[in-house]
């Protein structure tokens, strides 16, 4: 390697002074604060609790839901009129394919 | 995994002026500043931020050239560790996460530039000019508007961004290769020639000052 190579890094450190101004020291250093302090405030503990007893809730409401199907019975006379209903579409039983018998 | 050498931290100047860093009573790593920043303790980040707050400007402004896009790259790299503070871990040496991010801002940055070269032309020029702006914040000694400096500044602003930013993390950081090429995502031997190439120019160029 060229022994003036390392000149450069030399003069460069000799060189070097830049600093950042003061008011970004203070700006870097606030925003470095107000991130712990945001961090430590209770009113994110209590949201954070908060946000996991709804969770928790609509877990145990999800393990509570029945699975099985919707079977009827007693939901009272509009249940008892509707499988009426229900019952006369069941008249008309054709016996085989092209059969005629029940129509009008 | 190798830990951060110990710096000593620099004076930081406030609004009120010069404030000496209190003195530590033992010389923590950069890694176990950070962890105990991550667990609150907001005087550990300071001790980071006076380590690396001239290393990081000086590397931000002389790889843009231009101080308000320094200052942006600057700022947005401590943000950016400022919010990634709650899910710190140390996966690598602080020092090479840190130029990571300041890397990635000053790329963002130049890409911008690249696409909109009108507003961004003339970045040789402004890095020199920018360099004798920053003489307002050094004492009068070491003030860049020495000849020789300015002559090293213009030397490092003709460049070519790459070796520019590997000369740059060498002389700021005094990472080795591999940990350059780390931060700048390129191979090694990629790094090792830009390294020489940049190395090789600036002795040329500063060869009527040595």
């Amino acid at each position: 390697m060229d022994l003036k190579r390392p000149r450069a890094l030399a003069l460069y450190r000799a060189s070097a002074g830049v600093l950042p101004s003061a008011r970004m020291d203070a700006f870097v250093l606030a925003a470095a604060r107000e991130s712990s302090a945001k961090a430590r405030r209770p009113e994110w503990l209590i949201a954070g609790a908060a946000v996991a007893a709804v969770a928790a809730l609509f877990l145990v409401r999800v393990a509570m839901t029945p699975t099985e199907d919707f079977a009827g019975g007693g939901n009272g006379i509009e249940e008892g009129l509707a499988r009426d209903w229900l019952m006369t579409l069941d008249l008309q039983k054709p016996t085989g394919p092209g059969s005629q018998e029940g129509l009008p | 995994m190798e830990i951060a050498a110990t710096w000593i931290p620099e004076p930081l100047s406030t609004a009120a002026g010069s404030v000496e860093a209190p003195a530590p009573a033992r010389i923590d790593t950069d890694e176990a500043l950070m962890l105990r920043y991550r667990d609150g303790d907001d005087a550990a980040f300071r001790s980071l931020y006076l380590r690396y707050r001239a290393p990081l400007m000086r590397f931000s402004r002389r790889l843009t050239g231009r101080a308000s896009e320094a200052d942006d790259i600057f700022q947005e790299t401590w943000i950016a560790v400022i919010d990634a503070r709650a899910r710190y871990a140390v996966r690598a040496r602080f020092i090479t996460w840190l130029f990571a991010i300041a890397h990635r801002r000053a790329a963002d940055s130049a890409r911008r530039r690249a696409r909109n070269p009108v507003q961004h032309s003339a970045g040789h020029v402004l890095i020199v000019e920018s360099l004798a702006d920053c003489a307002e914040h050094e004492p009068p000694d070491i003030a860049l508007a020495d000849e020789r400096t300015r002559a090293l500044s213009a030397a490092i602003a003709a460049l070519p961004f790459a070796q520019r930013e590997v000369f740059l993390l060498r002389a700021e950081t005094g990472l080795g290769v591999r940990e350059i090429a780390a931060i700048t995502r390129a191979r090694p031997e990629a790094t090792k020639s830009r390294l020489r190439y940049a190395l090789r120019h600036l002795s040329k160029a500063m060869s009527a000052w040595t």
